[in-house]
């Protein structure tokens, strides 16, 4: 939970509250980053990056309750364009949403995940389009509200709802499949 | 295709709580009756579950120095040097590992260090020889000294620049 007197203290100017700003935050940042770029390296550079527009911008956050929001859209706008740099940003082919809709409900076997299938669900988050990545990684890693990550990818609230289940789709579809 | 009941994205948004009250009462009552639903919802909360479990990244213990220095902040310890020396995990570290290194391999690095010492003059005279021999000469000292003012000047100018350029890109 973000401290709303820390963020005005920030806000106000004072220099010792924007490290421990840092140290409170800087986890969930790099998780937002790295699950969405999967590369440590770029993870922590996109870090440095959000807070220097963070120290930069602060000011013209409207309300302090605002900062959790704020803080993803930073962090994912800006893991976003370096996927796009780095060549690796995936957007969703057509056939792929088609094939989601039934895969929960048509598959005949019992499933259930064992230690190898967890071991390569990571890489498997991997092959997600970003932006389904993105939205998969804030709901379960950080527990952000449908309406939060509506607000960080700027995306109507059903968007959130359809990415989300899509997501797991892919994911289960992938798994199912044995694999990438 | 799926009757209206058996919304799979109904399902997704009810593990998450994400429904309303009476969109959550409905899937519940749907799940009293369908096999499939609750089959994929189960599969669902699995997947949910594991993908939350996934190992998150470490964090480095410097990155927070290294996201303050890439601001150009200072440690706010550093208006107290003394109190900002000995709070620092850094410095512990260091002579934690120092210590590790000169408990067993004391002997070896100061004998290290000796030889050095005594082949000093040996050094000195060898890069001597080689040097680039400009004799002193009021000239020679003149134009040395601006040489050396010329490209601090430059080093110290060419780091603004770019330090101002790239806080403005990232700014934007």
């Amino acid at each position: 939970m973000i401290d709303v007197i820390l963020i005005n203290q920030v806000k106000a100017g004072d220099r010792a509250a924007f490290e421990r700003l840092v140290e409170n935050t800087r986890q969930t940042g790099l998780n937002i980053a790295y699950g969405i770029l999967h590369d440590r390296s770029d993870a922590e550079e996109v870090l440095q990056e959000a807070y220097l527009q963070i120290y930069l911008n602060i000011q013209k956050l409207k309300s302090a309750e605002a900062f959790r929001s704020w803080f993803g859209k930073i962090i994912t706008h800006l893991a976003f364009r370096r996927s796009k740099l780095n060549g690796r940003f995936k957007q969703i082919p057509l056939d792929e949403v088609t094939e989601i809709e039934s895969t929960f409900i048509d598959s005949p076997e019992e499933f259930t995940l064992k230690q190898e299938e967890r071991d390569i669900l990571f890489k498997i988050l991997e092959t997600l389009p970003d932006e389904y990545r993105a939205a998969l990684i804030l709901r379960e890693w950080e527990g952000y509200s449908y309406r939060e990550i509506s607000e960080v990818l700027d995306i109507p609230l059903g968007t959130v709802k359809s990415r989300i289940f899509s997501a797991r789709g892919m994911l289960l579809k992938k798994l199912k499949r044995g694999g990438l | 295709m799926a009757e209206f009941n058996c919304c799979e994205e109904n399902l997704s948004a009810y593990i998450d709580n994400e429904l309303s009250e009476d969109e959550a009462r409905m899937v519940e009552m749907h799940l009293q009756t369908c096999f499939r639903c609750n089959k994929a919802i189960h599969e669902m909360a699995l997947l949910s579950e594991a993908v939350g479990e996934l190992n998150r990244p470490a964090m480095d213990p410097l990155l927070t120095m290294r996201i303050l220095n890439h601001l150009g902040i200072k440690d706010a310890n550093a208006e107290v040097p003394l109190t900002g020396l000995f709070e620092s995990w850094g410095i512990l570290s260091l002579a934690a590992i120092s210590m590790m290194l000169i408990m067993p391999y004391g002997y070896a690095f100061l004998r290290l260090m000796y030889t050095i010492y005594n082949k000093i003059v040996l050094l000195l005279t060898v890069t001597v020889h080689f040097s680039w021999r400009i004799p002193f000469g009021q000239v020679n000292n003149i134009l040395g000294i601006i040489f050396m003012i010329g490209a601090i000047i430059a080093f110290y100018g060419f780091g603004r620049v770019y330090w101002g350029m790239s806080k403005k890109e990232l700014a934007s």
